[in-house]
């Protein structure tokens, strides 16, 4: 079997709910700011400036499409949710060549080759690494279907066919019990609670002193039964996550993600070693980043994405370095379209330590609206495990078209 | 003073025979000399230009110029050059990109825009980043591919008729075809020239302790990339148990990811590459982490233009701790026909411009002859 084509469409779909939740907490806010270097005027630290990612207008994502000479399609996607086409391009301009002709069975000899087309400059994360993944997935996916079997069984075999996910997420807020604001947060809670979920994560990282009245909210709010996570997106320094992460334990909750920048690797040992709350990451990629992570003892849980990460070659990969230091896996979604939920779900399904999934509770515009079955709905606070073969889902190549990105359609806040 | 277009260029030259150049270290094979140029305009008219390094897939930072950071910065000022690279980094930072091609939009961007407020205030590049330290740098030639004993011998040769005092050949192709390469050449030049060694991350740690002897038998400055880039520990291990110079950071960005390869001492050089770690702003505050950790710098150029090395160079002119200069020795029409006045290297240095910016006077017409995006 030899790969003929390969495809990437960059796509865009409105937001029907408004603004995602990781922008409404972390993201501009307000609208455009009178200028750039605006929002460097107020004194903190560690600033929030520097941690204000750029979002899309929309719900955006790079889907990947692999034909072989056998007539099978596979249904791969890169990580994109702002500026698609730049993983795009890599697929078009770098990786393309090198899977023309291959055997899409070959998939670990591809990913390593794939890696090698940049290692030797040090694209050990980003947007190559997001490409990667989304031609991975799609290679998996092939294969599954010509074998006949779903892919959590050739990554090693099923150990569950439902998995357990966590809602993501309930931005924390600044305002006072019985204001506005306040009322959403908790009726967001509550509603994840009512749609069955046994465990929702709240994005905190705001500041100190409202990031702990809202997790104690909140955690009041939804009862013993359910689990509460934390995700500071890397907003604090060691000081504050020490004190911030003092009080989630005295709440009970359940991990405390990204409590430093992912770049001080020193930092999350020293968060580590100090609280007893486990310590989560959900930006780290491929193995070789995470072992810096492991070797300082700097997690409890690791949070691969698998269209971020290298893909579900390198998911397992991940997930089974972790394992040997006794650490968790929690694999990280927060958004993309259904073929990134369900190629995850699959790797969840086959991997020894995982503790809970990631499920944006959101209405997702290019969730199982860009399949012809539904895959993505809750029962009890799990997720069914697709049981055809590859991906098991099937993908409404129409209505993925219609929402490919014209040339020079994008735009970013 | 507000930036009023941002502008990404693929440029892509022909280079006789580079298709040939170490096929077996890449993947994917040379096909041009290739890079993403950038044009900063500001509303008054004044331009800046950066450069992207890009040996292949120029396309893609071009496109994360375009659709990322362009949006972002158009109105800002371009004399806020520190805040802006924080700006950038942030559009992806929490999405984990450290490094790649991220960085490396973002040197070519903050690289243009030190051009632009260097203009605009009228003073050197370098005097942006706290003056002159030396006006001057040395160079080594650097031969990019790899060569038989007898003809690495005879470009030594000919590199120190041109001037040099100082080369880099590539080895990486096992203890006994390395070792014949750097004896050879030895021989030719005698002991007052000097010689590194690069593996191209080629070796493990015990191989690389083996080729660290011939290099220390040798009187080698530095063995620069010895082992792959993510082994952090083996590196650390190497640097314990050989006295050669371990150089490398070539793929390395911005001073989060320096300062943590500094605290584990595993380079006793760094080697960061102006278009590729973050650009002027990332570079000047690496130096500052290597001046407090006592490390040398030799920045990184390769396949770019003359831009690439002037940048590269004002940074070098305003840090103490570069000691030397990389100088790639092929003949390159965006190095060689790009700048009216040339890249400064005569006699083995490199000589900074005192000009306002970066003191570059960029031919257009030879950015529209190659020109392909």
């Amino acid at each position: 079997m030899r790969i003929v084509d390969v495809e990437a469409i960059a796509i865009s779909a409105p937001n029907p709910a408004g603004t995602y939740w990781g922008k409404a907490t972390w993201g501009a806010a307000g609208g455009a700011a009178p200028s750039p270097t605006a929002h460097w005027q107020p004194t903190r630290f560690p600033h929030p400036g520097r941690m204000r990612p750029s979002y899309a207008t929309g719900i955006d994502t790079c889907l990947v499409r692999i034909e072989t000479d056998a007539g099978i399609v596979g249904w791969g996607e890169a990580k994109a949710p702002v500026a698609p086409r730049v993983a795009q391009r890599i697929i078009h301009d770098l990786l393309r060549d090198q899977l023309i002709g291959a055997d899409p069975r070959d998939i670990e000899p591809i990913w390593e080759t794939l890696y090698a087309s940049m290692r030797l400059r040090g694209h050990e994360s980003g947007f190559l690494l997001e490409a990667i993944s989304g031609v991975d997935i799609a290679l998996w996916d092939v294969v599954g279907k010509h074998l006949g079997e779903p892919i959590h069984r050739l990554l090693g075999g099923a150990y569950r066919d439902r998995v357990p996910v966590y809602a993501s997420g309930v931005p924390a807020t600044r305002a006072a019990p019985g204001e506005a604001d306040h009322a959403r947060m908790l009726d967001a809670a509550a509603g994840a609670v009512a749609r069955g979920f046994g465990a929702l994560k709240m994005a905190i990282g705001l500041d100190p002193a409202a990031d702990v009245a809202s997790v104690e909210a909140v955690r009041a709010h939804v009862g013993r039964g359910v689990e509460v996570y934390a995700d500071a997106a890397g907003n604090y320094d060691v000081a504050t996550a020490l004190r911030v992460g003092r009080e989630l334990e005295r709440l009970g909750v359940g991990f405390f993600e990204a409590p430093l920048p992912h770049e001080h690797v020193e930092g999350y040992g020293e968060v580590a070693r100090a609280l007893a709350i486990p310590i989560a990451n959900d930006v780290i990629t491929n193995r070789y980043q995470v072992l810096r992570y492991l070797r300082v003892g700097g997690l409890d849980i690791v949070q691969p994405d698998v269209c971020r990460a290298g893909g579900l070659t390198e998911l397992r990969r991940i997930a089974i370095l972790a394992d040997a230091f006794g650490v968790a896996c929690t694999p990280h979604v927060s958004i993309g379209s259904a073929i990134h939920f369900v190629a995850s779900f699959h790797a969840a399904a086959a991997m020894p330590n995982l503790v809970r999934h990631e499920y944006w509770m959101g209405q997702n515009p290019l969730g199982d609206a860009l399949l012809h079955e539904p895959a993505l709905e809750i029962q009890d606070g799990c997720v069914r495990v697709p049981q055809g073969p590859g991906l098991g889902i099937e993908v409404d190549e129409a209505r993925v078209r219609a929402l490919a990105l014209p040339a020079a359609a994008e735009r970013v806040s | 003073m507000k930036i009023d277009s941002i502008e990404a260029i693929v440029v892509k030259a022909p280079v006789p025979g580079i298709e040939t150049w170490q096929a077996a270290s890449f993947a994917v094979p040379f096909q041009w000399a290739e890079s993403t140029l950038v044009k900063v305009t500001a509303d008054d008219g004044t331009v800046g230009w950066g450069e992207v390094h890009a040996p292949v897939a120029p396309e893609v930072t071009k496109t994360a110029i375009d659709v990322l950071i362009a949006p972002t910065l158009i109105g800002a000022n371009p004399l806020d050059t520190a805040p802006l690279w924080d700006r950038m980094y942030a559009l992806m930072r929490p999405r984990g990109h450290a490094l790649g091609f991220m960085l490396e939009a973002m040197s070519g961007v903050d690289i243009a825009l030190h051009d632009l407020a260097g203009q605009a205030l009228g003073v050197p590049c370098y005097a942006l980043l706290g003056g002159l330290q030396q006006p001057k740098v040395r160079t080594y030639a650097s031969v990019l591919q790899w060569l038989a004993p007898d003809d690495l011998a005879e470009a030594a040769l000919r590199h120190r008729d041109a001037g040099f005092t100082a080369m880099k050949l590539k080895v990486g192709q096992g203890a006994q075809v390395d070792r014949r390469k750097v004896e050879a050449v030895r021989a030719a030049v005698g002991p007052e020239f000097d010689l590194m060694a690069d593996a191209n991350c080629r070796y493990t740690v015990p191989e690389a302790v083996g080729m660290a002897r011939i290099l220390e038998e040798h009187g080698a400055v530095w063995f620069e990339e010895p082992l792959p880039p993510e082994d952090v520990a083996g590196y650390r291990e190497l640097r314990d148990r050989v006295d050669v110079a371990i150089a490398g950071g070539e793929c390395e960005c911005t001073h989060y990811r320096f300062g943590e390869l500094l605290a584990q001492r595993t380079f006793d050089v760094l080697q960061p590459d102006i278009c590729r770690a973050g650009g002027l702003t990332a570079c000047h505050r690496i130096g500052i982490l290597a001046s407090a950790h006592n490390a040398r710098v030799a920045p990184h150029v390769s396949i770019g233009s003359a831009i690439h090395i002037v940048a590269s160079l004002h940074w070098a002119a305003s840090e103490r701790q570069a000691f030397i200069h990389e100088f790639p020795v092929f003949p390159n029409p965006l190095v060689d026909d790009l700048l009216a006045e040339g890249v400064g290297w005569r006699d083995g240095y490199l000589h900074v411009s005192d000009r306002p910016g970066l003191g570059m006077t960029v031919d257009e017409d030879v950015v529209a002859r190659y020109r392909t995006a």
